[in-house]
């Protein structure tokens, strides 16, 4: 009774918070001035070790589902299903390798990336650049808007052959067709991403009489970050599936030839290494931008 | 009593703000609403007005049409003796938010940099005048750290700090300390009332909190709600520098406040709920 002690709660060193004189923070919240010096050591090693494990986890069974299903696909063709249906994996690991050798995958996959790269450079920008637009315009955005989602209703495989028609059978018909796929996006994220900006932050800049510059600079552009990245992720898969959709309708290099030409001749293992390697090259873009997401996004 | 020579002197120029016959409606659900009726307010040079009322009087619509974030659909603002069209953001206005409006992916330092940015100051000069307002709202050391690492009363000084650095020469605050725990509420109005005595200039303060308008305000403003008026206006003769704390035991404290109260009590509750 007579003892009215504050009970110490477990990681928070009474005394160890070093400003808490200078700025007091209200009872029970946690504050970076409440910093636990005393465990530190010892609870990070336990923290560290707990997160590397369950990493280890993850990790074991990624790679394991992956092997597994190979292990299956290898097993079966050829005993149950024949290989002239489904190919092996065996046959498609030596099919990589000729290609890598001969020079051929690369000439294939260059052409196939540089395609997807220049449609994503003039797509997203374009696509963020009308997003922004339409969604902080009153009257002219609402104009346009009901155009746009028509546009992206249609189905954009049929446009292939007319953009052959249109652009030639060359590189421009297929950067095109990766605008076409990856501008959507980019709007549709960017638009929601404007829309949903905390009207607070707005009315502060403008309270401030901040520059249109200023305002984009500091509030719009990093609040849709998280939406742009989404843009981003989704736009790589199917800015690859737009070159390689407009590579199957016309062309004469690129991964998506590579297919068709392997398709004509029956050949399985070379459609089935052409989509791998498209798997592939999207799983290691994937890696690159959840990279970039980790470092943009560190304030959260 | 010794000020009046001064105050008779600076009398032509020194109203801030006046507000005339503002008034504002909409429209839902094919009803019109009158929101705000006819509201008459002047705040002079350095004062600090504070308006209180129930929610949904309409005061913080009241301060964001002052702002000019807001539209209003009959009277006049005047800034300086000069008359502000509609909805337009009148220069050296200040508006604290009731939620901070802290941008949460700039440290401490850059979102109290923000309106050096926008006014242009010199580069050379924002870092110092940074580090000073930080260390005027006591967060030295803080400088680094991302709003969400901060509790509500540090956020609330980052935000204060902020539009300490815009400098304008009329602060409007809506319900700039709504958010906080009772204790953390006494401690930063105790701060921001220090701070306010040194800078000295016009406030207009809304809030719901009839004990903390009395403390901080030369001149308490009561509002009634539907339709928001203004019902009643106290002086507060209490003088400065004033004790926050202490202030609350003083018998003009208690006389001001059971009127207001009384005012507040008489007024039926409000039958819609702010959305």
């Amino acid at each position: 009774m007579q003892k009215s002690e504050v009970p110490i709660t477990t990681g928070v060193v009474p005394g160890a918070s070093i400003a808490a004189e200078v700025t007091p923070s209200p009872v029970g919240t946690t504050t970076p001035a409440h910093k636990d010096t005393r465990a530190d050591t010892v609870a990070d090693a336990v923290d560290r070790r707990a997160d590397r494990r369950e990493r280890l986890v993850i990790v074991a069974g990624q790679v394991g589902i992956g092997v597994g299903f190979l292990a299956v696909w290898q097993l079966v063709s050829g005993l149950w299903i024949d290989r002239f249906f489904i190919s092996e994996p065996s046959l498609i690991a030596e099919r990589i390798v000729d290609l890598a050798a001969s020079g051929e995958l690369w000439m294939h996959l260059r052409v196939t990336v540089i395609e997807t790269g220049i449609g994503l450079a003039i797509g997203l920008p374009a696509g963020v650049i009308l997003g922004i637009a339409v969604a902080t315009s009153r009257i002219a955005g609402r104009w346009v808007y009901p155009y746009i989602i028509a546009l992206y209703s249609l189905p954009r495989v049929a446009l292939a052959p007319l953009f052959i028609v249109w652009f030639g059978i060359g590189l421009f018909s297929k950067v095109m067709m990766v605008v076409t796929m990856v501008l959507f996006v980019a709007f549709y994220n960017v638009y929601q991403g404007v829309k949903s900006i905390d009207r607070d932050l707005l009315d502060m800049t403008k309270s401030y009489r901040a520059s249109r510059w200023i305002t984009l600079r500091w509030v719009m552009l990093p609040a849709i970050g998280a939406w742009m990245l989404t843009a981003l992720r989704l736009a790589i898969g199917l800015g690859l599936i737009g070159a390689i959709i407009a590579e199957l309708i016309g062309s004469s290099v690129g991964i998506g030839y590579y297919i068709k030409l392997s398709s004509n001749l029956f050949d399985t293992t070379g459609v089935m290494t052409g989509l791998l390697v498209i798997t592939v090259l999207a799983m290691l873009l994937e890696q690159v931008v959840a990279f970039i997401e980790k470092r943009v996004l560190r304030y959260r | 009593m010794t000020a009046s020579v001064t105050a008779d002197l600076a009398a032509p120029t020194s109203t801030k703000l006046s507000v005339r016959n503002l008034s504002l409606s909409y429209r839902t659900n094919k009803v019109r609403h009158l929101a705000l009726d006819g509201i008459n307010l002047d705040l002079a040079e350095r004062e600090f007005v504070a308006i209180v009322g129930p929610s949904g009087c309409g005061k913080s619509t009241l301060l964001k049409i002052i702002a000019g974030l807001a539209d209003h659909t009959a009277g006049e603002i005047y800034l300086d003796g000069q008359n502000l069209g509609d909805a337009s953001v009148p220069p050296g206005v200040g508006m604290v938010f009731q939620n901070d409006a802290l941008l949460p992916w700039r440290s401490v330092k850059e979102n109290v940099r923000l309106p050096l940015v926008i006014n242009g100051v010199p580069a050379s000069e924002q870092r110092d005048r940074v580090a000073e307002l930080l260390t005027m709202v006591n967060l030295d050391g803080y400088a680094d750290y991302y709003p969400r690492q901060l509790s509500g009363g540090m956020r609330k000084r980052v935000a204060l700090a902020r539009t300490l650095a815009y400098d304008p020469s009329l602060y409007l605050m809506d319900e700039p300390f709504g958010p906080l725990d009772a204790q953390t509420r006494v401690r930063i109005g105790g701060e921001f009332l220090k701070i306010w005595e040194r800078v000295g200039k016009s406030v207009l303060f809304v809030t719901h909190d009839v004990e903390e308008a009395i403390a901080l305000a030369d001149r308490v403003v009561v509002m009634t709600a539907g339709p928001g008026k203004i019902k009643a206006e106290h002086r507060v003769p209490i003088p400065r520098p004033r004790d926050y704390e202490e202030v609350r035991f003083t018998d003009e404290f208690h006389e001001i406040r059971q009127q207001i109260w009384h005012e507040l009590q008489s007024e039926p509750l409000p039958d819609t709920v702010k959305k």
